[in-house]
């Protein structure tokens, strides 16, 4: 079920951000980013990525292949990775939530704000399992949650990375002009 | 050919197949279908189907099978998993506790096993004849297959089932409720006196024989040298009080074994130096807290006794041996069918385990026995003594702590399930001749012959002797012997050089020393099977001081270590780690160490970062209701 749904909604995602990356740059919205610091913002941003892309090639990536729960190396990189994503949605989350919540964003706001509650989601339901506050049951059930909410973070930020991709191209090229 | 001699091969093999299940049908299982127990006052009867009176002159020995016969399907029971190891057609189900075969002056020693079970020995491939089996397990072993069906192979000619008997099973070794039933007495019978088929009746305290199967002969028939020759018996007294005046006989018989009969052959002690005494163990938490063992391990009328391992039900397509497990019992299995009940747990009262804290992969890696089950896992793993092992049950004033076999537990490796769970572990120890593809072992007998007395002088089992390890010289001159002469011929049909295996190591002589040819052939390596008692309570548990009662350095099921112990002093095979034994990456189990030094860190960090994802969220959500009423009014 979560290997059918997962494969179909990453495709899909990845077929949309295509399209928003081959789009004009007048179709998408300002960019989020601050005039100040814009070499760390974009670092922050691919570090963000870059901890996302391992946790969802370690995490669903593991379990569309093999069909079961992760370990050894694979999870040991998965947890690796964490941080990595962690950090950067948080700071992330600080630096552009003032641009979206002033801009006119359209559709690239609603990727962000979702991308921001499934990856709180996501970094709850995994915080939680390591407290000794759920038993058996409800480590299974937060379990089940981050699987889900990690496939919806992973949508949501591939959507809004395309457009923040798409609108700092579309910058680069009417500077350029 | 005619038709009906073509179809006789077929016919046969029809009634051959279907002969035990004609005779099972035809067995009737008489019950009073109610919870109170049934006085069996009943008659005894004898092997050959007469009943038993004090009347009689002569006195026969009471039959278990036909006496229990006249109300219960003993074939069908006799089909049963204490007994059907002999029966090919039984599925062997997981490897479970071996009979060890050893011979004390060549130090040999073998898990054997009729089940074949992968990594033990079938007592034909070392030379050991049912009537050996008997004479050296029947101590332990409740009658049925080898002892009631003897084969002829191998060829023993010191076989005497003609005085002995047979040994039928003793239904009253698990059933007797009052302790009736001795079976210490009925191992003496078997082992010193070779009376089997008088076992069951002195081993009930039903009469006194006084005399030994091992002493009779064939004597000259009285009358003449045409009748033929008269076969001897022993004399036996009944107790008559025992008997009313019906001839019938009171058996305290329990349909529930109490868990007395069952520690007889199911003991299993740790001994060593840092083990406390036993007065100081607590056993198993499910029989302190009132529980017995045939509320696991149940079984029907056929005696199939429930293993309660967690893929049992799949092994014998008996969805309902799910509820019968830890997982079962204490968290119910859904889609077992039978009671709408077995799904929710809880059985029994058992407390449904929470398990706080622990992450959800724990059950995917790890049997619920790796956490419960066994002492407490030290770095070096402890040894133990068990019943079937080291006679337990029976008293043997030479018994020690160091009586082999060596048994180490807990070795945490996978089982069959893929699951990490505590094992015990025996290394094989004997003479072989290494072919191409195995090891053939040398039987014994062999061995002493071609070494001689000098080299191997006779040493007893359990004593201290049959402990200490072969010398460096005592190894070579018995490969020599038994690569040159007579000896070097044997066994029958195998070829090769003669080597020593112990301790997982496999020696051979090069230029009359001793020399370690290999530490890695299979015939070397120990036979493993996994235990689940003595079980620990929760709050006793691996994990319940922290992740790092397994994720340190200390972690004994990552860094126990586990040596192999054999019988040869110049040393034992190669000290690996529980990760090494279970094939594992050490730098995987080194990393996941790493990992938990800073995993307070890890937690607070993330927490602090979902922490401000989250007030990120609230903030906006804030400012955007706030927005949203300014527009609305």
């Amino acid at each position: 079920m979560f290997r059918v749904i997962a494969i179909i909604a990453i495709v899909a995602a990845a077929v949309r951000a295509a399209q928003v990356m081959r789009g004009s740059a007048k179709s998408v919205a300002a960019s989020p980013m601050r005039e100040r610091g814009r070499r760390w913002q974009n670092l922050i941003w691919l570090v963000m990525l870059a901890g996302t892309l391992v946790g969802a090639l370690t995490g669903i990536g593991s379990v569309i292949v093999s069909g079961s729960p992760i370990g050894g190396w694979i999870l040991i990189l998965h947890c690796l990775a964490a941080p990595l994503f962690a950090i950067g949605i948080a700071a992330i989350a600080l630096l552009w939530a003032g641009a979206y919540l002033r801009g006119n964003c359209a559709a690239g706001c609603a990727c962000f704000w979702l991308m921001l509650i499934s990856g709180m989601v996501t970094i709850f339901s995994i915080a939680f399992t390591m407290t000794p506050l759920f038993g058996t049951a409800n480590q299974h059930f937060l379990l089940s949650v981050h699987r889900w909410s990690s496939l919806a973070l992973v949508v949501f930020m591939v959507l809004h990375a395309a457009r923040v991709a798409a609108v700092s191209r579309g910058a680069r090229s009417r500077a350029g002009a | 050919m005619p038709p009906m001699e073509r179809s006789f091969p077929i016919w046969v093999a029809i009634l051959l197949t279907s002969s035990a299940a004609f005779a099972q049908e035809s067995e009737q299982n008489r019950h009073t279908d109610s919870r109170a127990r049934f006085v069996h006052r009943i008659n005894l009867w004898d092997e050959d189907g007469r009943n038993i009176s004090m009347k009689d002159t002569e006195q026969r020995p009471y039959s278990p099978t036909m006496t229990c016969a006249r109300c219960h399907p003993t074939i069908l029971i006799s089909h049963g998993w204490h007994f059907n190891a002999t029966d090919r057609s039984a599925p062997p189900g997981r490897g479970g506790e071996p009979w060890m075969y050893q011979d004390a002056t060549t130090r040999t020693l073998l898990p054997i096993s009729h089940r074949e079970w992968p990594g033990t020995w079938s007592p034909k491939d070392v030379g050991l004849s049912d009537w050996q089996f008997v004479l050296l397990f029947g101590r332990h072993h409740p009658g049925g297959g080898p002892g009631l069906h003897p084969t002829t192979q191998p060829v023993d000619p010191k076989a005497r089932w003609d005085f002995s008997g047979r040994l039928e099973v003793d239904c009253m070794i698990c059933h007797s409720a009052d302790n009736s039933h001795d079976p210490a007495e009925r191992a003496r019978q078997i082992e010193l006196q070779q009376n089997f088929k008088w076992a069951a009746t002195v081993a009930m305290g039903l009469a006194h024989v006084p005399g030994s199967a091992r002493t009779l002969k064939i004597e000259p028939p009285e009358e003449g040298p045409n009748e033929p020759p008269k076969r001897p018996t022993l004399k036996m007294t009944y107790d008559k009080t025992k008997f009313d005046v019906e001839d019938k006989v009171l058996f305290n018989v329990a349909r529930k074994v109490p868990n007395n009969r069952c520690y007889y052959c199911h003991t299993a002690i740790e001994v060593g130096k840092d083990v406390p005494p036993r007065w100081q163990h607590d056993g198993d938490v499910h029989l302190v807290k009132g529980m017995t063992c045939t509320d696991c391990h149940r079984e029907a009328i056929d005696h199939m006794t429930t293993r309660g391992y967690e893929w049992e039900h799949k092994d014998r397509a008996d969805a309902g041996l799910a509820t019968l497990t830890c997982r079962g019992c204490h968290l119910g299995a859904r889609g077992s069918g039978g009671a709408l009940t077995a799904g929710m747990g809880g059985k029994l009262g058992s407390p449904r385990p929470e398990h706080r804290g622990l992450p959800a992969i724990h059950f995917e890696k790890l049997s619920c026995t790796a956490c419960h089950s066994g002492p407490w896992p030290q770095m070096q793993p402890g040894l133990v003594q068990t019943s079937m092992a080291h006679a337990l049950g029976l008293e043997k004033p030479t018994r020690n702590s160091e009586t082999v076999p060596r048994i180490l537990q807990p070795i945490f490796i996978r089982g069959a399930d893929g699951k990490i769970a505590p094992h015990r572990a025996v290394w094989p120890n004997y003479f072989g001749r290494m072919g191409k593809e195995s090891i053939a072992v040398i039987p014994p007998s062999v061995v002493k012959e071609a070494a001689g007395d000098e080299v191997l002088p006779a040493v007893r089992e359990l004593t201290a002797d049959a402990s200490k390890p072969l010398s460096d010289e005592q190894i070579s001159k018995t490969l020599a012997a038994l690569s040159t002469g007579a000896a070097a011929t044997q066994p029958a049909g195998s070829s090769g050089q003669a080597v020593y295996v112990s301790g997982g190591v496999v020696f051979g002589l090069d230029k009359g020393k001793v020399v370690k040819i290999s530490s890695e052939r299979a015939e070397a390596q120990p036979y493993e099977w996994a235990f689940a008692h003595d079980i620990r309570p929760a709050s006793q548990s691996l994990g319940i001081r922290g992740c790092t009662d397994c994720h340190s350095s200390q972690g004994a099921i990552y860094f126990g270590e586990v040596t192999p112990v054999g019988a040869f002093a110049a040393g034992n095979g190669v000290t690996r780690t529980m990760t090494e034994l279970r094939g594992e990456s050490t730098a995987l189990a080194n990393a996941w160490v790493g990992s938990f030094m800073g995993r307070s860190l890890f937690k607070v960090l993330i927490f602090i970062c979902g922490g401000v994802v989250a007030a990120v969220l609230l903030t906006a959500g804030v400012r955007g209701l706030g927005a949203w009423l300014v527009r609305e009014s």
